[in-house]
C-alpha cells in the first residue's frame, strides 16, 4: 500500500503559539526546533535537522499528515519554501497582545500569499484572552484590506478543540463535500 | 582563490539558531553559491548584525582582514566593504550576495595591480542591499573602469536556487529524521463509541459528543436552534411558515439595542423579563446576561414572541453601572462574546426558519466566516461556511449542494446575517457543484474522524 504524506504548515510571529497548537493535536510529542538546532550545529549533517517544530497524526493505513511550524525568530525563506512543498494548507497564528497584529497579518500573508492563494490559510487569534482588542472584526477588515479572505477564529492553542476547529475550518475550505460520515 | 564560484565562507557572530538554519541552506540550496569553512581559509565572513558583540566582531575583521563579509540584519547596514543583507533572508538574496562578494574579491585582486589612484576609488565600496537589481555600475565603481571586470551575472541563474530546493532538498529529506518517532499504536476506530449520532442527518459535532447522554442532549439542543421543519420550495416559504419577522421577538429589541449601544459606545440594560437583563458592553464587545443563554428559560424566552411593554431598555447610570460591574466580576460564567449571545439568540428564534428580509430573489455570499470557536455549533455548520464563501447561492441551492436538510442552511443563513457577515448579490448563482469528489476527500474525512473521534490524544 502506498504511503500517504501531506503536510499542514503553522506560522506567526514567536510567542503565538505554534508549538502548542502542534502539540495539541499531534500524535507524537513535538519535535522542538532548538534542540534539533544545537545538534546540527555540533554534528554538522544538516540534514537531520529541520529548524522547525515538527508533529504528526498517523491515520490508518500509514496516511501521514504532517505539522510543521516555521521557526517564530527570524524569517528565512527559502526554508519555507522547502516547508510548503506538498503542503495542503497554511495555519496563521497571530499574537493579539502583540503591538502590531496588522503588521504581523500583512507580513505573513505576503510572505505565503502565492502559497495562500494555491491552497487555503486559515487564521487563528491567540491571547484575545488576555487582550480583546483587536476583534476578529478589525482581522477581517484587515484581510479584506489585503484582499484576501480567510476564515478568522479567536483560539488558545492551548485549547485541543480550538485547534481542531483551524483544521476543520481549513479542510472544509478545500473541499466543503467532505465529511465525517464516509 | 575561486573554484567554480563556490565562496568559502565562515559564519562569525551568529545565535546557534539562525547558524543552524544557514548551515541547512549551505547544505543543500545553496550549496553551489558558498561552502562553510574555517575562519582562516575564509572568502568571506558572514555577521548577524542583530546579534550582541557583532559589531566588535565587524570592527576587528574590518581593521585585520581584506575580506569581505556578508552583514545580515533587518536594519539596514552601510559598511565598507562589505554587504548588507536584509531579514527576512531570502534565497534570491543570498544568491546576489555571493556574487556581489565574488566581484568584491576580484575587484580586491585587480587593485593589488592597479594604480593607487584608480584604488582610492573603490576602497569606500559600501554596497547597496542586495536583492536590488543586480550589481549597477555604479555600486561597482572598479568594474565601470575596466570592461574586463564586468559582473558574471550568467554563473548563476536566478532560477538556481529553486530548482536546488525541489532536488536536493526534498520533502522525503525533511521527514527523514522522524520516520523513526514512535507511531501512536491507538486506534481511533478501536477505541471510539461504535456509532454516536442518533438521528441520521446531524453529523459533525465540533467534537463528537463522549457519551450517549451528551449525544441525545446535543440532538435536543440542535432541535432546539436549528427546529425540525421539512424542506420546503422558495414558493412556499411563507405557506409553510418558513418565515420569521425579528420584531415579534426578543431578537428584534435586541438587535436595535445592540446597534445603538454600538454606535454610541455606551451599556445598554435590556430587560428581558422583570428580574432578568442583558448587559451589552460594546467597548470590548461582550454581553452579560443574568440567564444562562444555553438554558430553557432563555430559549423560551427567544422562542415565544414577546407581548407589548415585555422588554424594556435602560441606560445605566453610573452609581448603576458600578454596581453592575461587581456583579458581573462575581459571576463570569454568564459573560459571553457578544457576537456568540446574538448568534445564539437568532438561532433560537429562528428555528431553522429564513428571517422576514430574506430576498428569493437574490444570492448571498458569506463575506466573513463566523468566529466558530466561540459560538455554539449547529450540525454543518463548517461545510455551509466553506462552501458559501466559496460561491454566491440561495439557501436553497446550499442545501441541496451539500445534501443536507435545509433547516441548518435556514438557521444558519439568520445568524449569519444578524451579524452582518452575510453579502446579498444580484448575480445568479453559480453553477459549481461539490458532488464531484476533490482529490483528497477521502483523506480529510479519515483526518477529520481521527480529529473528532478523539483518537489518541
Ligand atoms: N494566555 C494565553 N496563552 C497562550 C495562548 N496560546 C498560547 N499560549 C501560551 O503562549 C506561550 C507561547 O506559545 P508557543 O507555542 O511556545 O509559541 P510559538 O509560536 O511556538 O513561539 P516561537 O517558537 O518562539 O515562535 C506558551 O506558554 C503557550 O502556553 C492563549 O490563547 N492565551
Ligand atoms: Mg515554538
Amino acid at each position: 500500500m502506498s504511503v500517504t504524506n501531506k503536510k499542514i504548515i503553522f506560522t506567526g510571529p514567536v510567542g503565538s503559539g505554534k508549538t502548542t497548537a502542534i502539540n495539541a493535536i499531534s500524535d507524537i510529542r513535538t519535535v522542538t526546533t532548538d534542540a534539533l538546532a544545537s545538534d546540527m550545529t555540533q554534528s554538522r549533517k544538516p540534514q537531520t535537522t529541520v529548524a522547525m517544530d515538527y508533529g504528526l497524526i498517523t491515520l490508518e493505513g500509514d496516511e501521514r499528515i504532517h505539522l510543521y511550524g516555521t521557526p517564530g525568530q527570524e524569517r528565512f525563506d527559502f526554508m519555507w519554501n522547502i516547508l510548503i512543498k506538498g503542503g495542503i494548507g497554511l495555519i496563521l497564528l497571530l499574537d493579539n497582545t502583540r503591538t502590531d497584529p496588522f503588521q504581523d497579518l500583512k507580513f505573513y500573508t505576503h510572505a505565503f500569499r502565492e502559497f495562500i492563494e494555491q491552497q487555503q490559510m486559515v487564521v487563528g487569534i491567540t491571547r484575545m484572552d488576555l487582550q480583546r482588542r483587536p476583534g476578529i472584526a478589525e482581522y477581517h477588515q484587515w484581510l479584506e484590506q489585503l484582499g484576501l479572505n480567510a476564515p478568522v477564529f479567536e483560539i488558545d492553542a492551548r485549547n485541543r478543540k480550538d485547534v481542531i476547529t483551524l483544521i476543520q475550518a481549513l479542510l472544509y475550505s478545500l473541499d466543503p463535500g467532505v465529511s465525517v460520515d464516509e | 582563490m575561486m573554484q567554480n564560484d563556490i565562496l568559502k565562507a565562515s559564519m562569525l557572530t551568529i545565535s546557534p539558531h539562525n547558524r543552524a538554519i544557514l548551515e541547512f541552506f549551505f547544505a543543500g540550496a545553496g550549496k553551489n553559491l558558498f561552502r562553510i569553512t574555517p575562519a582562516h581559509e575564509a572568502e568571506t565572513f558572514i555577521i548577524d548584525y542583530d546579534h550582541p558583540g557583532a559589531h566588535e566582531e565587524w570592527e576587528r575583521i574590518h581593521l585585520s582582514q581584506s575580506q569581505p563579509c556578508i552583514i545580515i540584519s533587518i536594519r539596514d547596514i552601510d559598511l565598507p566593504n562589505s554587504i548588507w543583507v536584509a531579514k527576512p533572508l531570502t534565497t534570491k538574496a543570498l544568491a546576489d550576495a555571493a556574487q556581489r562578494v565574488q566581484l568584491l574579491l576580484q575587484n580586491h585582486n585587480k587593485k593589488m595591480v592597479v594604480p593607487a589612484s584608480a584604488a582610492a576609488s573603490s576602497s569606500a565600496s559600501t554596497l547597496k542591499p542586495v536583492g536590488t537589481p543586480i550589481p549597477s555600475t555604479r555600486d561597482f565603481a572598479q568594474p565601470a573602469l575596466d570592461p574586463v571586470l564586468t559582473p558574471k551575472v550568467s554563473s548563476i541563474p536566478a532560477s538556481a536556487p529553486q530548482s536546488f530546493l525541489s532536488e536536493d532538498i526534498s520533502v522525503t529529506t525533511l521527514r527523514t529524521p522522524f520516520e523513526a518517532a514512535p507511531k501512536t499504536n491507538t486506534n481511533p476506530s478501536s477505541t471510539r463509541n461504535p456509532k454516536l449520532l442518533l438521528v441520521r442527518d446531524t453529523v459533525t459535532p465540533m467534537v463528537e459528543p463522549t457519551s450517549n447522554r451528551d449525544s441525545v442532549k446535543q440532538q435536543q439542543r440542535w432541535s432546539l436552534l436549528c427546529g425540525t421543519l421539512p424542506d420546503t420550495t422558495p414558493e412556499n416559504l411563507q405557506r409553510d411558515r418558513h418565515i420569521f419577522d425579528a420584531n415579534q421577538y426578543l431578537l428584534g429589541s435586541l438587535m436595535e439595542a445592540t446597534q445603538q449601544a454600538k454606535k454610541t459606545g455606551q451599556v445598554f440594560q435590556v430587560f428581558i423579563t422583570r428580574q432578568h437583563y442583558i448587559l451589552l458592553l460594546p467597548q470590548p464587545n461582550y454581553a452579560f446576561s443574568s440567564l444562562d443563554i444555553h438554558g430553557a428559560e432563555f430559549a423560551d424566552l427567544c422562542t415565544y414572541p414577546i407581548t407589548s411593554n415585555q422588554v424594556h431598555i435602560h441606560i445605566p447610570t453610573a452609581v448603576e453601572q458600578a454596581q453592575l460591574d461587581a456583579y458581573v466580576q462575581q459571576h463570569p460564567t454568564h459573560l459571553y462574546d457578544l457576537d456568540a449571545c446574538l448568534w445564539t439568540t437568532t438561532l433560537l428564534t429562528s428555528g431553522g426558519r429564513l428571517h422576514q428580509l430574506y430576498d428569493p430573489n437574490k444570492t448571498y455570499r458569506l463575506k466573513h466566516w463566523p468566529n466558530l470557536t466561540r459560538m455554539e455549533s449547529i450540525p454543518h455548520v463548517m461545510s455551509i461556511a466553506a462552501l458559501w464563501t466559496q460561491q454566491a447561492a440561495t439557501p436553497f441551492d446550499i442545501a441541496k449542494q451539500l445534501g443536507i436538510p435545509q433547516r441548518y442552511v435556514f438557521a444558519f443563513h439568520s445568524a449569519s446575517s444578524y451579524l452582518l457577515l452575510l453579502h446579498q448579490e444580484q448575480a445568479a448563482p453559480t453553477s459549481n457543484s461539490i458532488t464531484e469528489p476533490k482529490k483528497n476527500r477521502g483523506l480529510f474525512s479519515r483526518l477529520l474522524k481521527r480529529l473528532l473521534g478523539g483518537g489518541a490524544k
